[in-house]
């Protein structure tokens, strides 16, 4: 696969992942104890990308946040996951973009008719 | 990178067509066209796999990059197809 | 983690909205003990102050806001001659709480249109975004 694809094909994963974990999170707004967590994949690509490769071998990660926890040790913010909920759904619409982008201008190169 | 369109260079005019100014420099055309479009790819690319990765990018970048690109190589497509429709006219014009 | 990438001013306005919340969550707890009472002598209900700090980076572009520090309001308590309270010491006084109900109303007032201020920010910054992601695709 054009190593573009298999990038942005990880990094849509990604933030499927981290939607995910953001639902997961706020779903234990109130649980007792509860530890918020938080995806981090743009660390195995980045260097996945600087050995020249197009994505990592390994997933994201999923690791936990370091938000303050309240007097139940319950660590999950409502506006961090809101912001982080805002800024993976716009990402994912550019990556989405952005691989419809790659797979015309390959169609396009190869003489298919859109 | 983009594998060169395949015909292009066929359209220059064969020897046996009397009177015809030779048009070498349409296959000169598509190719700097796509060695345009390839330099804006690239480019595209880069920025991409930047944002992907978490770098500082911003998303106009990204998506003027990316339209760009696509806009360069369907104008290259286009100059191609009319080439072969003006080539494919003038070979079967009756003398 | 940077502010400074695509989403900066979604960042931004969210430090901004951390920032009054807790802000928020102080001044409720603040007037919740509007009428706390201790036996003098001992350490009375103080108020606690929210001080902010801006977060500058090395850039011209700012980061927005931060908790730089959480103190006591330094003010004496009052004393309320009160001899049938429990808490009266042997003088028949009440120590009374170190907080300015007027005050805490006035910051309670602040704290809550500077939140609804980021998250109007947050959601415009959102928008114009949600747009840039269709350039040039129609």
């Amino acid at each position: 696969m054009d190593p573009l694809l298999s990038t942005v094909e990880y990094a849509m994963g990604g933030l499927q992942l981290r939607l995910d974990t953001v639902a997961n999170n706020l779903a234990n707004l109130n649980t007792p104890g509860f530890v918020a967590q938080k995806v981090d994949f743009e660390t195995s690509l980045g260097i996945a990308l600087a050995s020249g490769r197009g994505a990592p071998g390994v997933g994201p990660a999923i690791v936990n946040s370091e938000d303050v926890p309240d007097d139940t040790g319950n660590t999950v913010n409502i506006e961090n996951e809101i912001t982080e909920m805002t800024k993976s759904s716009l990402e994912r619409q550019v990556m989405v973009s952005a691989f419809n982008y790659k797979t015309d201008l390959l169609k396009a190169a190869a003489g298919v008719s859109r | 990178m983009l594998p060169p369109i395949s015909g292009v260079s066929g359209i220059s005019a064969s020897p046996g067509v009397s009177g015809g100014a030779k048009p070498a420099g349409f296959g000169d055309a598509i190719t700097k066209g796509l060695d345009s479009v390839a330099n804006i790819e690239a480019k595209a690319d880069g920025l991409v796999s930047s944002m992907a990765a978490g770098k500082n990018v911003q998303i106009s970048d990204v998506m003027a990059a990316t339209s760009k690109a696509n806009l360069g190589m369907s104008i290259v497509n286009e100059i191609r197809t009319r080439g072969l429709e003006a080539y494919q006219s003038i070979i079967n014009t009756q003398v | 983690m940077t502010v400074h990438g695509p989403f900066s001013s979604i960042d931004i306005s969210n430090t901004g909205l951390g920032y009054n919340k807790y802000w928020l969550d102080t001044i409720a707890h603040n007037i919740a003990n509007v009428n706390t009472q201790t036996t003098p002598g001992q350490a009375p209900f103080r108020a606690r102050i929210v001080e902010a700090m801006p977060l500058d980076t090395n850039t011209s572009l700012g980061g927005g806001i931060a908790v730089s520090d959480v103190v006591d309001q330094a003010d004496d308590p009052a004393m309320m001659f009160d001899p049938g309270n429990p808490l009266a010491d042997g003088t028949g006084y009440v120590q009374g709480p170190v907080v300015d109900l007027a005050e805490q109303m006035g910051n309670l007032i602040l704290a809550s249109r500077s939140y609804q201020a980021n998250m109007t920010v947050f959601k415009e910054a959102r928008d114009a975004l949600q747009v840039t992601t269709t350039l040039g695709r129609g």
